[in-house]
């Protein structure tokens, strides 16, 4: 083998070690429970959507307007006023 | 020794003299096998993620329907509900949406009872450090790092004044800031004292935006809800199993697209390779031939255009996936997130949670792996059946 190519292989393999170690190392555990604790207080699990205001909000809530999604849909209980 | 090994000199002093043939095909598989990885680390992240934290919502929740569209519900119904057998922790709920419109954007509200104290115990456990005379001394809120960022953008740096239906200003103090690593959850979130949040959507006393409840024998489910039917005829409800459909179906829906699209890349990349071994004047089509002239067997020459495409598929996929690991649990998928989370409202920079579906990855290697090496395999071999004359034309 050439030396390039044990190079790049080492090169390859010190990348993929460090992606390995990030996972394994990843306080996965402590995120979770800090989730759980959001939804615990607001009970709300949906993630925190960039919808524009006439969008669902949350996840997999339904679009009541089927033919035309884009549009404002009626069946929202919020608080819009006016300028 | 394998270092020493003739035929691995010759395939990587090969590897290395044609890069610029190689670097081509390499590049356009590293962009597409990173993209469709990105996408599937954020499906399946988001996915694990949600799923952990769903254990923690109610099994149902109920709403009033006036004329199809949900309506403020009634407080009287969490009495009613608490008659029903089998039915536990029955709690009302205030949240919605808070339009700012000079910014055109919206902030979702939640009023939560402090007085409760599951609530106020969780509340103290996510931010150790708040103090609650000190939050209950004035009307104060606890808003996520999307909205902080969004109000000090607008010169709201302590305070924000909410406009309520009755055209009057509540001014309200910002009191905490939500951890960033919860923004996936609570970027766009303030969280304030019920009766406040009561008063900025103008909502009654006896009204509430829903209410959450328990059936902890899932055998009871469907009794419970035949019987929730009887409590009012305007009433809805939905069931915690009906959102975990939703939340898989809608993932598995922008995953698959992606999927689609990478299987398209890919068909296109292969058929390009195969042209390029098939091609009568290739370069490809000229190397065979001479090495075939020089001596080499079919079964050699098969044996270095498999560790060739061996090499090219296992580099290409392992820089594909960490560029796509990196991309996304290091910097947080900026751009891609987009397309899950949406970005027509407040920026949302998540911190998502390191999640790999090692079986989907190996699939994605095989469907990958395969048709490369069909691709080269079966016109390499093609060729080397030929007399070498004839190949070298």
């Amino acid at each position: 083998m050439i030396k390039q190519f044990i190079g790049s292989a080492a090169l390859l393999m010190l990348v993929t070690g460090m992606a390995v170690g990030h996972y394994l190392s990843a306080d996965k555990r402590s995120h979770r429970e800090a989730f759980s604790g959001v939804v615990a207080v607001t009970g709300i699990v949906s993630p925190s959507l960039s919808t524009a205001f006439y969008e669902p909000a949350f996840l997999g809530e339904k679009v009541e307007h089927p033919a035309s999604p884009q549009m404002q849909s009626l069946n929202r209980m919020e608080f819009v006023y006016a300028e | 020794m394998l270092s020493r090994s003739p035929f691995l000199y010759f395939l990587t002093l090969l590897l290395f003299k044609q890069k610029s043939k190689h670097l081509g095909i390499m590049s356009i598989s590293v962009v597409m096998i990173a993209l469709v990885s990105a996408v599937l680390f954020i499906s399946s992240s988001l996915q694990k993620t949600l799923q952990d934290t769903l254990d923690e919502q109610a099994d149902f929740t109920v709403t009033r329907i006036e004329a199809g569209r949900p309506v403020s519900t009634p407080l009287a119904w969490v009495d009613k509900i608490i008659e029903i057998e089998g039915v536990s922790e029955v709690a009302p709920r205030i949240h919605g949406r808070y339009f700012y419109a000079p910014g055109e954007e919206s902030f979702l509200v939640v009023g939560i009872d402090f007085f409760d104290e599951q609530g106020s115990k969780a509340l103290q456990s996510l931010l150790k450090g708040i103090d609650l005379k000190q939050f209950f001394a004035e009307e104060s809120m606890i808003v996520g790092e999307g909205v902080k960022d969004f109000l000090q953008k607008h010169y709201y740096k302590d305070t924000f004044s909410f406009k309520t239906p009755r055209g009057e200003f509540k001014k309200v103090k910002i009191d905490e800031v939500l951890p960033g690593s919860l923004n996936l959850l609570a970027n766009d979130m303030i969280i304030m004292p019920i009766g406040l949040a009561r008063e900025i959507f103008g909502l009654k006393e006896d009204e509430v935006t829903d209410i959450t409840f328990n059936v902890p024998n899932d055998a009871e489910w469907d009794n419970v809800i035949g019987k929730l039917h009887l409590v009012d005829y305007e009433i809805r409800v939905v069931e915690k199993r009906e959102v975990e459909k939703a939340y898989e179906n809608l993932y598995n829906y922008k995953g698959g697209i992606f999927l689609i699209l990478y299987i398209i890349a890919l068909l296109t990349l292969m058929l390009i390779l195969y042209q390029r071994y098939a091609m009568v004047y290739s370069h490809e089509r000229k190397e065979i031939g001479i090495l075939r002239a020089v001596g080499w067997s079919i079964r050699d020459i098969l044996k270095l255009k498999f560790y060739e495409t061996l090499i090219l598929v296992i580099s290409s996929f392992v820089i594909g996936t960490v560029a796509a690991y990196g991309y996304v649990f290091v910097l947080g998928a900026p751009v891609l997130i987009e397309i899950f989370l949406g970005g027509a409202n407040l920026e949302n920079q998540v911190q998502l949670i390191p999640e790999v579906s090692f079986g989907t990855l190996g699939s994605l290697f095989l469907l990958y792996a395969v048709p490369f090496f069909a691709a080269v395999l079966i016109p390499s071999w093609r060729v080397a059946v030929i007399p070498p004359k004839e190949a070298m034309r």
